[in-house]
């Protein structure tokens, strides 16, 4: 006999209990037995059923701890944000502020915004050390010590600037590329200039030198083989002449991000050196200037 | 297998309701378990109108009970009707002097005999159930206890930890083992 074949016979011995008859003799055998005692004024309500006493009282104490720190650690971070957002890193709520920063940060599921997001808050980390090291009452010797820690977080945070800048170019390398390849003046196909009515259009070959002007255009839907290529608007501009402007300014942006990253990585050499010769007013007027590289 | 939060809130509310002696929670908590209480009883002392007399017995301890003692919180209303039915088991060998029954001795099985069971008419209506029931009092009590509470009557088994004061680990390792068992019982027979 197989297990499941035990469990259903078992669940056959359901059938076993007492006869009608007997139940009811015996209930009401029991029930006049206690029936001085029962309380016919007070009969609570089944409405009570879902007050508060009754849910903690039933609700795994381990389950209600861990509930209590969620809800703390949710409402410090909601409500104390406005409290130590400014703290500054002497201060004992820099802490809840780093904390606060890396939620943020694990909580955003963008790439490329978690990125711009680490890399904002790591400048701003270095600029507040060097606020802080600027301030001759605080940068004595008495202080030391703790001059010597905020520098060694500096340099901490501008390695983290750094490694960032150099992921987002490391990211926009094939942008780079294409934008490289233009300024050579060569582009062997632009695929993606497919138009609505499946013209598909191939730049042979573009001259910097020159004006921007397509040499060759070829129609690659057979239907219209025959048909001038370009495709005539209401304007009298053509949709590969559209296309080729389109691409010439998509270039200029990808030369512009690039050209912002050299700066971005010049930008992170002289502030090491500025904060090394003690010049924070420049440091942090620099860092300033990474602020706004990130921000585009 | 657990029971749901709004399973326990509606025993809390019983088990309140019944405190402040509301006589109507207390018929329904009678007329809810009185079948499976018989069930326990019965494969318990294998006799049907004192296995009947006994459930009554339970129920109105479980009242008395109630009204005299403080119920912790999360003890279900099940599980001490339970405690309570074996309780009554215990004290009616005590007092029917039969030791040799002990429900403590693993090695002694009971035998099903009730002067008011008629075999014949039974047996042809339920065939499988009294088979399997006459092989399940070859077994020994803890292992048909647990069987009848699991199995059978669909107790929890945080119900049946609380009612037996076994860890839940223990009551899964007794609960393959009855099984076993059975299987082994079963088998020898075929």
């Amino acid at each position: 006999m197989t297990d499941k074949k035990i469990y259903q016979q078992l669940k056959e011995l359901k059938a076993i209990g007492l006869s009608d008859e007997s139940r009811k003799s015996h209930k009401d055998v029991l029930f006049s037995q206690i029936s001085h005692t029962f309380n016919n004024d007070t009969q609570l309500s089944k409405q009570n059923l879902f007050n508060f006493k009754n849910v903690f009282s039933l609700v795994s104490q381990p389950l209600l701890v861990v509930a209590g720190i969620f809800v703390f650690l949710l409402g410090s971070l909601v409500l104390g944000s406005g409290l130590y957002s400014n703290s500054k890193p002497n201060d004992s709520l820099y802490i809840a502020r780093v904390i606060s920063e890396k939620a943020r940060l694990n909580t955003t599921f963008s790439q490329s915004d978690r990125d711009a997001l680490a890399l904002k808050f790591a400048s701003n980390h270095a600029m507040d050390i060097a606020t802080i090291l600027m301030d001759p009452e605080f940068n004595t010797e008495e202080n030391r010590e703790q001059v010597e820690k905020l520098s060694a977080s500096f340099q901490s945070e501008m390695s983290k600037v750094k490694t960032r800048i150099e992921k987002n170019d490391t990211s926009s390398a094939g942008v780079i590329s294409e934008a490289e390849e233009v300024d050579g003046g060569i582009v062997s196909s632009a695929t993606s200039l497919r138009d609505d009515n499946g013209v598909s259009i191939h730049i042979s070959e573009v001259d910097s030198s020159e004006d921007t002007e397509v040499d060759t255009l070829v129609d690659s839907d057979s239907t219209n083989s025959s048909t001038d290529p370009d495709i005539v608007t209401d304007n009298g501009t053509t949709s590969s002449e559209i296309d080729v402007v389109s691409l010439s300014e998509d270039v200029s942006d990808s030369v512009e991000k690039l050209s912002g990253v050299k700066d971005g990585q010049e930008i992170i050499a002289e502030i090491e050196e500025l904060f090394a010769e003690g010049r924070y007013n420049e440091v942090i007027s620099k860092l300033e200037q990474v602020g706004d590289i990130v921000k585009k | 297998m657990n029971l749901s939060i709004i399973e326990k809130l509606k025993q809390k509310n019983l088990k309140d309701r019944i405190k402040n002696r509301d006589q109507s929670a207390f018929e329904e908590l009678y007329d809810k378990n009185v079948d499976d209480i018989y069930r326990f009883i019965y494969f318990k002392i294998g006799k049907k109108d004192e296995a009947s007399d006994l459930s009554s017995a339970v129920f109105l301890k479980t009242w008395e009970y109630l009204q005299k003692n403080k119920v912790t919180q999360k003890e279900t209303l099940r599980a001490l009707v339970y405690k309570i039915a074996r309780n009554v088991v215990i004290d009616y060998y005590r007092s029917s002097k039969s030791e040799n029954l002990s429900l403590d001795d693993d090695n002694n099985r009971i035998d099903v005999v009730d002067e008011s069971y008629d075999v014949e008419t039974d047996i042809s209506d339920r065939g499988d159930v009294d088979n399997l029931m006459e092989k399940m009092m070859e077994l020994k009590n803890e292992y048909r206890e647990i069987l009848l509470m699991r199995f059978v009557n669909d107790l929890t088994l945080d119900e049946i930890a609380e009612i037996t004061g076994k860890k839940k680990i223990n009551i899964r390792v007794l609960s393959h083992r009855a099984v076993k068992a059975l299987k082994e019982i079963i088998d020898k027979d075929i």
